[in-house]
């Protein structure tokens, strides 16, 4: 976002109080534990209230690709990509298919991981390893494109006086030490702040996106009196309407399954602050999400030939359109100009909480499912915790070294990440529900829905008439496994 | 749907699912609605009225059809 802002000492100085506050928060974190084990380590001790389980759902959830991507999409797409408040709305829908029966289970067998559950429900070591090593390449990199993120916004608010490769060591850093001092505890509490900054950001976006472009309605005018843009607020064809069906699938179902996710609904203090919590979460899309797309809509009408354009390093990409905004905005007066730092914050912020969560998430998944499990079943407590700890510290490295050296042949691996977690939804979903399905028809299902899906993806056939091939792969995997469940002829478990 | 757990799974509740998938088929913009309300493409308007219906019905399920027996844990903020 920051390639263009010229943020000075004052905003600079602000950035790094609030970056260094969060060490401060690590310390409290730290002084507050309560026991030496992974219980309280990674799931806060089972305690989290209703403000910090909100709010770090909120900014687990909502990452800086709901502020940059989103409103870049808009930008292209137009309104079909209104689809994205769908979507977001979808993966509640979907915590309400498995969360009451999860959690209830959780607290009865006091699950850590989302392989507890998988070894719980199923008996199989084999299949908690397989739906491990897909949650920990899915999470892998989502934190490794959190952090190119990073790295690049610190770069650019710094006019290139703070290197790319400083920016995304010197924030790992910062989110190594306030983690491995209070653990989910830590990540929860900063996510909490991040969380009430992100939500902060985009009231200031809308309110700002509204007085320097003027209605909605203007601009839908504008586009339509433009035939270069006149599509943008046309409803989507036939292709569009099934890209639209099989986007709310593929995230609804997959975002709902981010270990990330599922470990804070282990992490609730009770029942009623998670269904609150919840309850709460299901109108953030449109809070969040359509201001996104407004703000998409109104650079798309006032600003139509933005992807024409070219700066020192090449046309300008349609996600550069917030900093478009921001630009003018701060370029106005003095108070635009500090609340453009707000927002940066804000996407700091955004950006930060969701990779600290999915470090966390994959340190215990490692410590807990692979290591513990397989290698170590008759470790302790205090023990695991401290390995726990040594594999975020030791999985940093190859994350920061792949941020740095990232480069294209990299992005279709990327892209894949939700093809392949989804691939878990039958375990997840139809395993909370279902007593006849066992571990080999699940493997079985997985096997075919991955091999289906990295076909149609190495054949580049990524999308099938609008459908993504994780979708496709999916239809196949939850067939074999419905197939088995009619066979068996029973549904529910008690 | 009840055990004797008093805990209630509201997926399991036929009008649930049946409402979910009515609104989640009513999102899809494939209704033949034309013109522009408020100024704003009509489809896009009908998208977002089903949007803020299902987020309103997903936190009543949560809220009053979820039955945990957890639900009377200690209270927080």
């Amino acid at each position: 976002m920051t390639e263009f802002l010229p943020f000075g000492p004052g905003a600079l100085i602000f950035i790094a109080i609030y970056v260094l506050s969060l060490l401060g928060i690590g310390f409290y974190a730290y002084k507050q534990r309560q026991k030496d084990n992974m219980q309280d380590f990674f799931l806060a001790g089972r305690n989290l209230g209703f403000t910090i389980l909100f709010l770090t759902l909120y900014a687990t959830q909502y990452s800086g690709n709901t502020l940059l991507g989103f409103s870049g999409a808009t930008y292209r797409n137009g309104l079909s990509f209104l689809v994205c408040v769908h979507f977001m709305t979808a993966i509640v829908v979907c915590y309400l298919l498995f969360a009451p029966q999860l959690y209830r289970l959780s607290r009865e067998n006091q699950f850590l991981t989302p392989g507890d559950f998988i070894y719980h429900r199923y008996q199989s070591q084999a299949l908690r390893i397989l739906v491990t090593l897909i949650m920990v390449y899915a999470l892998a990199n989502f934190t490794l494109a959190q952090m190119r993120t990073l790295g690049t916004a610190f770069a650019g608010i710094s006019q290139g006086r703070v290197p790319m490769w400083a920016g995304v060591v010197g924030l790992a850093l910062v989110m190594l030490v306030y983690e491995s001092l209070g653990g989910m505890r830590s990540v929860a509490w900063t996510d909490a702040i991040q969380g009430g900054m992100l939500l902060v950001g985009f009231i200031i976006l809308m309110g700002l996106a509204f007085s320097q472009f003027g209605s909605i309605p203007d601009a839908i005018e504008k586009l339509a009196s433009n035939p270069e843009t006149l599509h943008k607020i046309k409803p989507p064809d036939g292709d569009g309407v099934r890209n639209w069906i099989s986007f709310v699938l593929l995230v609804g179902l997959g975002a709902a399954i981010y270990p990330q996710a599922i470990q804070r609904v282990y992490s609730a203090r009770n029942a009623g602050i998670l269904k609150r919590s919840l309850a709460t979460m299901a109108f953030m899309p449109l809070i969040t999400a359509l201001v996104s797309v407004m703000i998409g809509l109104l650079m798309a009408a006032h600003l139509p030939d933005l992807e024409r354009q070219f700066s020192s390093n090449g046309p300008i990409p349609s996600e550069t359109v917030l900093t478009q905004m921001c630009l003018q905005i701060m370029q106005q007066s003095a108070f635009g100009y500090w609340l453009v730092v707000i927002i940066f914050a804000s996407l700091l912020a955004a950006v930060m909480s969701t990779a600290d969560s999915a470090l966390l998430s994959i340190s215990s998944m490692i410590t807990h499912d692979l290591y513990g499990q397989t290698f170590r079943p008759d470790a302790d407590q205090a023990h695991l915790t401290r390995v726990g700890k040594c594999i975020t510290w030791i999985l940093m490295i190859p994350l920061v070294w792949a941020a740095l050296a990232y480069e294209g042949n990299l992005i279709q691996l990327l892209k894949i990440k939700f093809e392949l977690l989804i691939q878990c939804v039958p375990a997840i979903y139809l395993g909370v529900h279902s007593r006849s399905l066992s571990a080999r028809t699940v493997i079985t299902g997985l096997a075919a829905g991955l091999t289906v899906t990295l076909i149609l993806i190495a054949l580049d056939w990524s999308r099938v008439s609008g459908i993504h091939s994780g979708i496709i792969g999916l239809a196949v995997n939850l067939a074999i496994c419905l197939a088995a469940i009619v066979k068996n002829r029973s549904f529910y478990t008690d | 749907m009840k055990n004797k757990n008093n805990f209630v799974d509201p997926i399991r509740i036929p009008w649930v699912g049946i409402g979910i998938i009515i609104l989640l088929v009513a999102m899809i913009p494939i209704w033949p609605i034309t013109g522009n309300w408020f100024g704003v493409p009509a489809w896009a308007v009908f998208a977002l009225l089903i949007n803020v219906l299902t987020s309103l019905f997903i936190a009543f399920v949560i809220l009053r059809v979820w039955r945990d027996p957890d639900d009377e844990g200690k209270h927080d903020d």
